[in-house]
């Protein structure tokens, strides 16, 4: 639509088409890239939220959330950490072979980050079975297996590791989504010119969910370990 | 930047560092530093998220306006926490005024229905005025 007819092009595949209410391609490509930026501001504030009652509880109830926090395993943790940090490798080195033009290389680096992702997930609900099965799930109107003194408070702590690794995992489920909508395309080679921003954006979407994780692990899985050994 | 991409080196350091930084958060936790194990695990994650932010999501070699949108979000989420804990930190400062807490929780919470309207409120809505 931006190139009339009438501008000769060597190749169509050469350039990008730029969109009319740009200079050129890389005032658009700064555009793009800007605008997710805000997108995943709006994210960063939202998870903040979370984060905020996070504190707000965790500063009123320090014992009872350390208690809390050695019911989960910290070894399972870590090993998520780890997957997450290495999908986080392969997304970067699959934004980097879009950038160099490898199409096909882009794509499987891409499927690797999916893999991982899924690997991910599939800990996660491993680990959210386990503390059903425990009775730990403050989630439905299921019964609370623990009835101590700070049973509400544990239950508070235990309903903010749902609800915030949940919506983490709901992120991250929409990342694989959004990963396989750009691999097969990349795969096949369609991406277009300017393909590569468009794996760019998408992996900008990986990082931020990463890096959502990289503070959780922590606040979750390692209150107080020293004390409880 | 469409053009020069980080050398792959990099990529592979920010990775290792990472990596570290995921060993040195698990390790800390199990050391006994009391209220510095939190402050040591934020500025982990911090550092970490920094190295990801910067190399990974290609910022240190974005353009300054991309600079501005992302610390602008570290600046909101600043001001979300740092009032938000103001206000819990500082809400025992001061003494209650009598009869607020009667209001807060009310002696039959069963029957307690809240005020649809200013009208409702009567003089039931104002303490102690008698």
């Amino acid at each position: 639509m931006s190139t009339p007819a009438a501008t000769p092009l060597k190749s169509p595949i050469d350039r990008p088409a730029v969109a009319h209410h740009f200079d050129d391609w890389q005032q658009q490509y700064d555009a793009c890239v800007l605008g997710m930026w805000v997108f995943l501001v709006t994210e960063v504030m939202f998870f903040g939220g979370l984060f905020t009652a996070y504190m707000v509880y965790r500063s009123t109830y320090p014992h009872a959330f350390a208690a809390a926090s050695q019911s989960l395993d910290v070894l399972w943790g870590t090993v998520n950490t780890f997957i997450l940090l290495t999908s986080s490798l392969t997304m970067a080195l699959g934004v980097r072979a879009a950038h160099l033009g490898q199409s096909r290389r882009a794509a499987q680096f891409l499927g690797l980050t999916m893999l991982l992702g899924a690997a991910f997930l599939g800990v996660k609900f491993y680990e959210y079975a386990h503390k059903y099965h425990e009775g730990l799930a403050p989630l439905l109107g299921l019964p609370f297996a623990y009835a101590g003194p700070d049973a509400g408070a544990r239950k508070i702590f235990l309903g903010l590791y749902f609800g915030m690794t949940g919506v983490h995992a709901l992120h991250m489920i929409i990342g694989v989504v959004l990963l396989g909508c750009f691999a097969v395309p990349a795969w096949l080679n369609r991406l277009g010119p300017g393909g590569a921003l468009k794996i760019e954006i998408a992996g900008l979407y990986w990082h931020f969910v990463d890096l959502v994780w990289i503070v959780l692990f922590p606040l979750l899985y390692l209150i107080d370990r020293s004390a409880h050994v | 930047m469409t053009t020069d991409q980080p050398a792959l080196r990099t990529y592979l350091i920010v990775y290792a560092l990472l990596m570290a930084g995921l060993l040195a958060t698990v390790g800390i936790a199990y050391l006994p530093h009391g209220p510095w194990s939190l402050a040591g695990a934020l500025a982990i994650a911090f550092g970490k998220a920094a190295l990801v932010v910067l190399v990974f999501m290609h910022v240190y070699y974005s353009p300054r306006l991309t600079w501005v949108a992302v610390l602008a979000g570290l600046v909101w989420l600043a001001i979300l926490f740092a009032l938000t804990l103001g206000d819990y930190v500082s809400r025992h400062w001061t003494p209650t005024q009598p009869g607020w807490t009667e209001l807060a929780a009310p002696p039959d919470a069963e029957s307690f229905e809240p005020a649809r309207s200013a009208s409702d409120l009567g003089t039931a809505g104002v303490p102690h005025a008698d």
